[in-house]
């Protein structure tokens, strides 16, 4: 793995981080050293081995679909950095 | 009456039953020492609703006879403090990050809530490691957490504050959580009890997820019978929680003094078999924590144990298998954070994409982004494969390991950590040593193990302030046969009862 800027730029899209008043070098150094490391899992026989996402094969539990109360909506809002009349307020998205 | 603030609980339980101290009484001495406290373990308090809650608890005393069985107590009155990771109606929840600043929850997580109707009384937050990322409590964004024992060594991560509010004697209890060690590390490092349940037992619900195939509560205390009773209350079946098991709750406290199958109380672990890994005792291991921890099972050896030589010859890969994955689910888990619905908004932005990639980049900490960034590539188109599958198919041969391993033993023992707390000024410019001290621990998240810490004696030289703990790790839904192992050793040793105040007026 050789890990190169425009990577990081890819990267940091897709993460949705702005990384540019960062020390870009040392980010993608310590990047490419940590995926270098992990990559070694590559050399570990995993041949026929089912994957395992979970600690318990189970499958998740179903439960009736039924509303719920739940926290009124201004409690629930409460921690909005922008809201008004019950709505989070974003930059205009649509000229 | 003023409590001994190195009371365990038990004794506490006892003094409030007795009516010796009331639990206001007992509730304003931990805020006291709160306001005292010189490790920078707490990062929010609430008098006012710490003493009602405590007023409600003094009621529920003189109104109920507590019935407790075995070595049980009743929590009615008894001072707890949460991590940051959980959410709290009362006291903001930061999760030791800059995004979550101010955050007030709408609602109590179920490990909060499940406490509080046992009757404790939440006396504050503590600090951990931003979004419980790291194993140093180095990389919160309200500053680190130093070490009672020795201030210029790190409490261990990511549940540094609850260690070190408890090894200080601030608070007698804590709740931690455990994605990778996070318990069992810091309780070894500040001289606690500690256990990490298996995974489904207790609810995820409220709290602030890093990677939810990993992540389990657990609680902190000075010993394995307190950590007993704190467990009881805190598992049961949650249907909020998708992956919580649908198990009856356990009492873990009245079988404890049960000797395990056929031993007496002269030998009670008599025919136990503990299994030690070569792969932990390997290179890497420091020479003092090694001394300690076969001093350590050296003594279960008397109580009756017999040692059995396994093998988990997964052990080095686990920790690659475990920084693929556990960052890839935190990439997830932590998209979350916008500056939209809660948390850090960036100020000068021009559109929705910037004020997410701004809010974030000002909200998170370094380690965050580098977690955030290496689970990005690992879940990328390309690499997902190669990396995150791979992952997978390795983590089911590190839990098929310790399912072998069984078969061959009762229990698993070994060291947490392969060295004592490293200093806190040590500059840490490699992520990847970081990564590598976590050895020990990874493997029993990625099979959902139940493990425990118990303390069995301290570093060398230099280092004779910084305690060392003995890892118990037990098969599935065995929590009972750690905790009853460990509240044996217990009996017949007194590391657990060493106190940083009583270490620096003399030797060991």
């Amino acid at each position: 793995m050789n890990l190169e800027t425009k990577d990081l730029e890819k990267l940091a899209r897709l993460a949705r981080l702005d990384l540019s008043s960062q020390d870009q070098a040392a980010v993608l150094t310590s990047l490419d050293a940590v995926l270098n490391w992990v990559g070694s899992l590559s050399q570990a026989p995993t041949q026929d081995v089912e994957p395992m996402a979970h600690p318990h094969d189970l499958a998740l539990r179903l439960r009736d679909d039924v509303a719920k109360p739940l926290p009124d909506r201004e409690l629930l809002m409460q921690n909005a950095p922008q809201a008004a009349g019950g709505l989070f307020i974003v930059p205009r998205v649509i000229e | 009456m003023a409590a001994n603030p190195f009371s365990d609980l038990a004794s506490l339980a006892q003094a409030l039953s007795s009516r010796q101290i009331g639990a206001v009484e007992l509730a304003q001495d931990v805020l006291g020492r709160i306001d005292a406290d010189a490790t920078n373990s707490f990062l929010a308090v609430n008098p006012e609703q710490t003493i009602a809650q405590a007023r409600l608890a003094d009621d529920r005393l003189k109104n109920e006879s507590p019935a407790a069985a075995g070595q049980g107590f009743s929590l009615v009155g008894l001072p707890i403090a949460h991590k940051d990771i959980f959410v709290t109606q009362g006291w903001p929840t930061t999760a030791a990050s800059k995004i979550l600043e101010g955050y007030q929850s709408p609602f109590d997580a179920t490990v909060v809530e499940k406490l509080a109707n046992a009757g404790m009384v939440t006396v504050g937050k503590l600090n951990c490691d931003e979004f419980a990322m790291g194993s140093a409590n180095t990389h919160s964004a309200y500053g680190p957490v130093r070490n009672p024992w020795d201030e210029a060594a790190i409490p261990g991560g990511s549940s540094g504050g609850s260690a070190a509010a408890v090894a200080a004697g601030v608070v007698p209890a804590a709740t931690g959580t455990d994605t990778g060690g996070s318990i069992r590390q810091p309780a070894a490092m500040c001289g606690l009890t500690g256990i990490k349940p298996t995974y489904g037992r207790v609810s995820r619900w409220g709290m602030i997820a890093y990677a939810s195939s990993l992540d389990q509560a657990g609680p902190m205390a000075r010993t394995a019978r307190d950590c007993a009773v704190l467990l009881s209350a805190m598992t049961g079946f949650d249907e909020k929680d998708s992956t919580s098991l649908e198990l009856p709750a356990q009492d873990f406290a009245v079988g404890l003094e049960t000797p395990v199958d056929g031993a007496s109380t002269a030998m009670p672990l008599k025919g136990l078999r503990i299994g030690l890994p070569k792969e932990f005792f390997a290179d890497g291991l420091s020479q003092e924590v090694r001394a300690a921890i076969d001093g350590a099972v050296a003594e279960m050896v008397k109580l009756g144990a017999v040692t059995v030589e396994i093998s988990l010859p997964r052990t080095a890969l686990s920790i690659p298998a475990y920084y693929v994955i556990a960052p890839a689910e935190a990439s997830s888990n932590l998209s979350r954070f916008d500056g939209v619905r809660y948390g850090h908004r960036a100020k000068e932005v021009k559109d929705l994409e910037s004020l997410y990639r701004m809010s974030r980049a000002e909200g998170f900490g370094k380690e965050v982004q580098r977690r955030i960034l290496i689970g990005t590539f690992v879940l990328s188109h390309g690499y997902y494969d190669a990396y995150y599958i791979q992952a997978q198919r390795v983590r089911r041969l590190v839990s098929q390991d310790f399912d072998q391993a069984f078969t061959q033993c009762d229990l698993i023992a070994g060291p947490v950590a392969p060295t004592v707390a490293w200093d806190i000024n040590a500059p840490s410019v490699d992520p990847l040593q970081d990564y590598l001290a976590d050895i020990y621990t990874l493997g029993v998240n990625l099979a959902g193990l139940p493990a425990m810490s118990i303390p069995c004696g301290f570093g060398q030289g230099s280092h004779d302030r910084r305690p060392i703990g003995i890892q118990l790790i037990g098969p599935r839904f065995e929590e009972q046969r750690c905790l009853t192992t460990a509240h044996w050793f217990q009996k017949a040793t007194d590391w657990h009862l060493k106190t940083p105040q009583a270490k620096s007026g003399g030797s060991v």
